[in-house]
């Protein structure tokens, strides 16, 4: 039994990386330089909630700790986002530079275990600075407003992002020949995998025309996997700003229908029109029109889901939090690229050698 | 110990290796000769599991590479012709991240990295940066690092290649110390000399075909490489060629500023009849030896190439 364990965790690449990580200085400013940015964010947020405080005449608002923590968490999420990708675009590729791969592919270490190893190291930094942070966090608790499970959502949040982007960075490693190519190919795809869920909606309304759904209610089902939304809908349930729904029911053929409250009406004497933009109810566009604030019935379509601050009340993933179904989606997400890098990299000859004749 | 069964690797357009067979018994050292680009490397990876060959199968110590490369990689060291080191690491903890990695007991690290060491004479060196280390000092660092599993048989690819002459003697002595301890070799060279002592066996490649492959003797005494004596004169040498191109086996005979060199066909007896014949011509010979085929000749003579600097 022991035996087997300690077989689960041989793994030399993450003691060997942790230790020569840990020597240059480019770990220390790394961290230096994460605590600082942090910091400045959050004075800011502290001096933003001050001067609001004094400028509405009254003590600290409610609103002071839910803006802190939205600072810190939002700061936190793009600093990951930079970082991450860093730890792991050149761990394959670097050893490819260095000519160390092959020593490394002919030892009895599997590919898994290379892949993974790189990856832990990699994570565990990351792990070390989140840790780092949390004091930093942990002065919203000065002003409250902020649980302890939804800093901890903040927290897993980061951990999840920086798993899947550190997939991300080595299954480019893997298809890259360089360090510099493998770098730039990670930076696109997290670039592409903050934006494109949020971009597809618009641009597909921007070809079908202005009518088109873009207040089609819910969101795409796929946007889950975007650790914007998921931070996003937390730090929205943090300032209890909730969807203007009503509710949601799913029948026994999973229909879903849900109620929202619609106040696309003008106030002010209704002489002034105000275009509304169309929006979709039950399939069919309703054409730009006045309405009183009312309650709407809809039916929602399968790919989509509706949530009400950070959770998902129809659709999809319905009873989860918005954010465990970001860490349900990416941590798939992370276990297919993963796979990918570790098929690639046990294929022996799967690109042609360099001529490096001296 | 190992065996190389019709291997052939095509790159597309290229062809890098075509249908090279041999085999390297256990205890033997068998050297790859050829020029750069003649398929060497693409047979080491082969055999290091690192390349999958386009057909053709290859063996290390009866286990097939292509289906049991997880149990190859246990018995094979492999030196690759480039190959790099991590910064950031010092000599121990070079080879013990290299021993771990072969699954060698961590109690067992500090030992082994003491008696590689010694093997590899660099002992001072056990705590110094290993980017600090000489070129010379990295590539006997590198075989060390292959034998930290003690493996029955060693892939080296270039060992000397970009060392001075005073590090490539040191690789040599440490070569012929694993000769010693009974490993298996396969090495290659495009330097040909030192492989000349220290192989028993050779294989000739040029542009990915195996020219010629056996020990030494038996490749100079085949395909066209014919045996050659130098004869040193004290009469009129243009006599002396007159009369031994008289001779049925002779092929040829060629002067220069020392004597007479004679090409024939045949062994000892022939080149004692051609002693005989002159001596009864009236040709004073006052040297006659047989030209002792170095492996650089011999493998200009086989491949028609000029072998590099």
């Amino acid at each position: 039994m022991r035996a087997v364990v300690a077989n689960l965790l041989w793994n030399p690449i993450v003691e060997k990386e942790l230790r020569s990580r840990m020597r240059t200085w480019r770990a220390p400013c790394t961290i230096t330089l994460f605590l600082f940015a942090l910091g400045a964010a959050g004075y800011v947020a502290l001096l933003a909630a001050v001067a609001f405080s004094s400028a509405t005449g009254g003590g600290y608002s409610g609103a002071a700790g839910p803006g802190i923590f939205g600072t810190l968490t939002v700061c936190e999420l793009i600093l990951i986002l930079f970082i991450a990708p860093a730890l792991t675009a050149g761990a394959i590729s670097g050893e490819r530079d260095r000519q160390t791969l092959d020593l490394l592919l002919v030892t009895p270490v599997r590919p898994v275990s290379i892949v993974l190893g790189k990856l832990i190291a990699s994570l565990a930094f990351v792990v070390l600075l989140i840790l780092l942070s949390v004091p930093l966090f942990s002065f919203v608790f000065l002003f409250g407003g902020v649980a302890l499970d939804q800093l901890l959502s903040a927290v897993l949040i980061g951990l999840v992002t920086a798993l899947v982007l550190g997939s991300f960075g080595l299954l480019a490693s893997t298809l890259s020949r360089g360090s510099i190519g493998a770098t730039v190919g990670t930076y696109i795809a997290t670039f592409l995998f903050l934006i494109l869920p949020v971009v597809i909606p618009v641009f597909g309304n921007a070809v079908q025309g202005p009518n088109a759904n873009y207040f089609e209610p819910g969101m795409p089902a796929y946007q889950l996997a975007d650790p914007g939304v998921a931070a996003g809908s937390l730090i929205a349930a943090v300032f209890g700003v909730g969807h203007n729904t009503n509710g949601c029911n799913t029948d026994s053929n999973g229909v879903t229908t849900c109620t929202r409250y619609v106040n696309f009406g003008f106030s002010g004497g209704g002489s002034i029109g105000v275009a509304v933009p169309g929006r979709v109810v039950n399939g069919k566009v309703i054409s730009p029109t006045f309405s009183q604030p009312q309650n709407e019935t809809y039916t929602l379509s399968s790919d989509r889901v509706v949530t009400d601050g950070d959770k998902i009340i129809g659709g999809p993933f319905r009873g989860l939090r918005v954010w465990e179904a970001f860490v349900i989606v990416d941590t798939l997400i992370a276990a297919v690229a993963l796979t990918a890098a570790t098929l690639l990299l046990g294929r022996g000859g799967f690109r042609k050698p360099k001529r490096r004749r001296g | 110990m190992i065996r190389v069964e019709a291997l052939t690797k095509t790159y597309p357009g290229v062809e890098a290796v075509r249908d090279i067979s041999f085999t390297v018994p256990a205890g033997e050292i068998f050297g790859f000769v050829g020029p750069n680009g003649a398929g060497k490397t693409t047979t080491m990876k082969v055999l290091a599991t690192l390349l999958r060959p386009s057909s053709g199968g290859a063996w290390v110590d009866g286990v097939d590479v292509l289906q049991a490369p997880h149990l190859v990689r246990g018995k094979i060291g492999y030196m690759p012709d480039f190959f790099g080191v991590y910064d950031r690491l010092t000599v121990a903890e070079y080879l013990s991240f290299y021993a771990n990695c072969y699954r060698v007991p961590r109690r067992r690290w500090a030992k082994l990295v003491a008696d590689l060491l010694e093997l590899i004479n660099l002992p001072e060196k056990r705590d110094a940066q290993v980017d600090s280390l000489s070129r010379g000092m990295k590539q006997r660092l590198c075989l060390a690092r292959a034998l930290v599993h003690d493996p029955l048989v060693l892939i080296l690819d270039e060992p000397a290649s970009g060392l001075d002459p005073r590090a490539r003697i040191e690789m040599r002595e440490l070569l012929r110390e694993l000769k010693s301890m009974g490993k298996t070799i396969l090495i290659s060279s495009h330097i040909l000399p030192e492989l000349a002592e220290l192989c028993t066996s050779f294989g000739i490649l040029d542009r990915g075909r195996m020219v010629a492959s056996g020990p030494l003797e038996a490749i100079a005494g085949s395909g066209g490489i014919l045996p050659r004596i130098r004869v040193r004169l004290g009469s009129d040498p243009n006599h002396a060629a007159y009369v031994v191109r008289q001779f049925p086996g002779v092929r040829d005979a060629t002067l220069d500023d020392e004597g007479m060199e004679v090409t024939y066909e045949g062994g000892e007896p022939e080149a004692g009849m051609i002693l005989a014949g002159l001596m009864s011509a009236g040709v004073r010979v006052t040297g006659f030896a047989p030209v002792e085929d170095n492996l650089e000749e011999t493998f200009m003579r086989v491949t028609g190439a000029v072998p590099p600097a």
